[in-house]
């Protein structure tokens, strides 16, 4: 689920930090800069795990800050492929089961992946596992904090840097308000589907045993 | 750590901090500033011969680094490694006493509250480093790659399902006994949870007193 990933910066101190420690006024900054973000095709930053290299520090002209190069290794999350994950439902909509970590929210279960049969109950807004047994059928609903288990299929990433201004002129329609959609800058897609689906468990289904 | 000052430089041009030549050719040759501004030496123009600035002397000048990525995968990290690393920074940064600008340090905060809450509903948090060492030398003998064993340690799978989720084509390298001998390393080495454990032995030994009857 998390990896190490080796990385390289330049941080730079303002003096009012000169007192601190080097090492803690950089590992704070480096923190500060990536903890709980996304970076594009890496994953998302938990914490500095530690700093490999410190290089000379130098004060450039004009600025009284300290700017030093930084070799340092952060804590990420980013599963692998395949990689079998428990999370909690956080919603369903049409598009699919939306799971959560805790921690990290974007995980879809797209329709196709779920357990076939199954289906979209409009009123009550959830999906639906139609599971058959020689008993009759059992209605497994996928309900707001239910444990799942999931694997990862697929991710995205999307590079939400800003652009410049558009082109058009926005500023003469001062009515209309451009209303940015904030895309997910990573998104995992998930699969419970698998060919084990047969689950001897005595005939219980136990719903957090759905793989 | 060196904290060089510079003299005066040309106009400051902030899309490329760029290095005076005094520093790749001198080194901290800077007389002391007694003398005026308009005496200092100047980094070097083109026509001065020196290192050139501009085009032909690109490699000389260097921009400040945008952040790099050397490695995105340097190593794989279990569960249980990086709950220890977030609650030492925990414990760290409630003795350090001071509280820290909350503004700067509030992704941190949540992050690391987030994480440590998912952890914590898993197997990891009973785990300890010799507990990870011995499970790894028992999965020496299984043939399992990396990232098999890292799931079996992060999930502690209980159920023959589960490992056949986790290890790929498990049916094709994995015979029933050695699945079964499997799910016996995990539960004996990995510890779990306590109070499940003691209600599910509880529970047994009920089953087995209703049996004779």
């Amino acid at each position: 689920m998390f990896v190490l990933v080796e990385m390289m910066d330049t941080v730079r101190i303002p003096p009012w930090q000169f007192e601190m420690k080097l090492n803690d006024s950089i590992a704070e900054e480096l923190n500060k800069k990536l903890a709980n973000k996304v970076v594009y095709n890496v994953g998302l930053c938990i914490c500095l795990y530690d700093i490999t290299k410190l290089e000379d520090s130098y004060i450039f002209p004009g600025d009284g800050a300290s700017h030093t190069k930084v070799h340092f290794r952060y804590v990420v999350f980013h599963p692998f492929l395949d990689e079998i994950l428990i999370g909690e439902i956080k919603g369903c909509s049409q598009d699919g089961v939306h799971v959560s970590l805790g921690f990290f929210d974007d995980i879809v279960i797209p329709p196709e992946s779920l357990q076939q049969p199954a289906k979209f109950d409009e009123a009550e807004q959830v999906w639906v596992w139609e599971y058959e047994t020689e008993e009759g059928a059992h209605d497994l609903y996928m309900d707001t904090g239910e444990e799942i288990r999931f694997r990862i299929v697929d991710e995205n990433f999307v590079d939400t840097s800003p652009t410049g201004p558009s082109s058009t002129e926005a500023s003469t329609s001062g009515a209309t308000e451009e209303i940015q959609k904030k895309e997910a800058p990573y998104t995992l897609v998930v699969t419970m589907y698998n060919s084990y689906s047969t689950i001897g468990v005595h005939g219980i289904l136990k719903r957090h045993c759905l793989f | 750590m060196q904290v060089s000052l510079f003299a005066p430089a040309p106009p400051i041009d902030f899309d490329s901090v760029f290095l005076p030549a005094g520093l790749s050719g001198n080194g901290g040759g800077f007389p002391p500033s007694t003398t005026t501004a308009a005496e200092m030496p100047r980094p070097a123009r083109p026509e001065s011969g020196g290192p050139v600035r501009g085009s032909a002397g690109a490699g000389r000048r260097r921009r400040a680094e945008e952040m790099e990525v050397k490695d995105a995968n340097a190593a794989l990290l279990s569960n249980f490694e990086v709950f220890q690393l977030l609650t030492d920074l925990k414990q760290q940064r409630k003795d350090s006493g001071k509280h820290k600008q909350s503004s700067g340090q509030q992704n941190l905060n949540t992050i690391m509250y987030e994480t440590l809450k998912y952890i914590s509903k898993t197997p990891c948090r009973f785990q300890s480093p010799e507990i990870v060492r011995d499970f790894l030398i028992a999965m020496k003998g299984h043939k399992l790659t990396k990232a098999e064993k890292l799931q079996l340690l992060n999930h502690r799978p209980m159920t023959a399902v589960e490992i056949q989720l986790m290890v790929e084509e498990s049916e094709e390298r994995l015979t029933e006994e050695q699945i079964e001998s499997l799910l016996q390393t995990v539960s004996s080495i990995l510890p779990g949870n306590p109070e499940e454990e003691l209600q599910r032995q509880a529970t047994m030994a009920a089953e087995e007193e209703g049996d004779p009857e």
